[in-house]
């Protein structure tokens, strides 16, 4: 009898907790984004110039990370011109998760459409698509070149890279293993990764 | 939006819930996002993770399991609802 009566209370302050949220106006719904603690640069110049100058800790450049780009971002479907493929596994039958897609029949954006296929590390994505990179490759240079093509392509407001720049950083450390972010300033994939990386949230 | 377009959570990824009393956090595999929701954002949420409902199955649920008033303001309010969570990939439309 008692196990009863506590269900009974259990359930009307279910109840009351529903009808006393109705009381505001607008749903409630906050998105707690991560970002980085200490600001961020938004372009290679900035970057380069601001270091100690200036306070960047209101600074967002709100790119999304790879692995947006690798789930979501692919369910809802990349930029134009770039395809993540078509939701289609190995078996020929329809799949809801972008990893589970049959990639090379998929019919996505090849990375080598983009950027040149051969990596500075050796590693050749020449006949895989985007999406495949960001599944295959987490971490790599090539991981976040990607991510960053599509967040340039995306028209995000405060995101500055754009496409080009994205493509000319990739392309450069493929064939040189670094990227001259100035005349004479050159960055290594690591220094690449982490510009990138703060770039986004 | 039409009234009659059923909703699901969104295929393919989990959402990480913690709760404590009138509000939830929601982590979403998909976008890696966290969201903060009020009790009745995570109820509906909640329901078409399981459920595949329209705007006026969602009203019918919320009102068989509480003692909210379910008038125009209201369905109004679950309208901006699904709207947002649309917006932020937690839920899509049921292509079926």
């Amino acid at each position: 009898m008692s196990k009863i009566t506590d269900k009974t209370t259990n359930i009307d302050k279910a109840r009351r907790r529903l009808a006393k949220a109705s009381v505001a106006a607008v749903p409630v719904v906050l998105t707690l984004t991560s970002r980085p603690v200490l600001g961020a640069y938004c372009s290679v110049s900035g970057m380069l110039s601001g270091n100690l100058s200036r306070d960047t800790s209101n600074v967002h450049c709100d790119g999304f990370s790879p692995g947006y780009w690798g789930n979501l971002g692919a369910k809802r479907g990349y930029p134009a011109p770039y395809f993540e493929g078509n939701f289609i596994d190995k078996n020929g039958d329809p799949c809801t998760h972008p990893k589970d897609i049959d990639y090379p029949n998929s019919g996505g954006t090849k990375f080598s459409d983009v950027f040149v296929g051969l990596g500075f590390d050796g590693v050749d994505h020449t006949n895989e698509t985007l999406l495949e990179v960001i599944w295959t490759y987490s971490g790599s240079l090539a991981f976040y070149c990607v991510a960053h093509l599509l967040n340039a392509a995306s028209g995000i407001p405060t995101y500055q890279l754009t496409e080009a720049q994205i493509i000319d950083m990739w392309n450069q450390w493929a064939t040189t293993g670094s990227y001259e972010a100035a005349p004479g300033v050159y960055w290594s994939g690591e220094d690449i990764k982490a510009f990138l990386e703060q770039t986004q949230h | 939006m039409l009234t009659s377009e059923k909703w699901h959570a969104t295929a393919g990824f989990k959402l990480l819930w913690h709760t404590w009393d009138d509000e939830s956090v929601v982590y979403h595999t998909g976008s890696g996002d966290t969201h903060l929701l009020d009790s009745v954002a995570a109820f509906v949420l909640k329901t078409l993770e399981k459920k595949t409902l329209n705007i006026f199955e969602i009203i019918e649920t919320l009102s068989q399991d509480s003692d909210l008033v379910t008038d125009e303001n209201f369905h109004e309010f679950i309208s901006q609802l699904i709207s947002k969570f649309n917006r932020l990939g937690l839920i899509e439309r049921h292509s079926g």
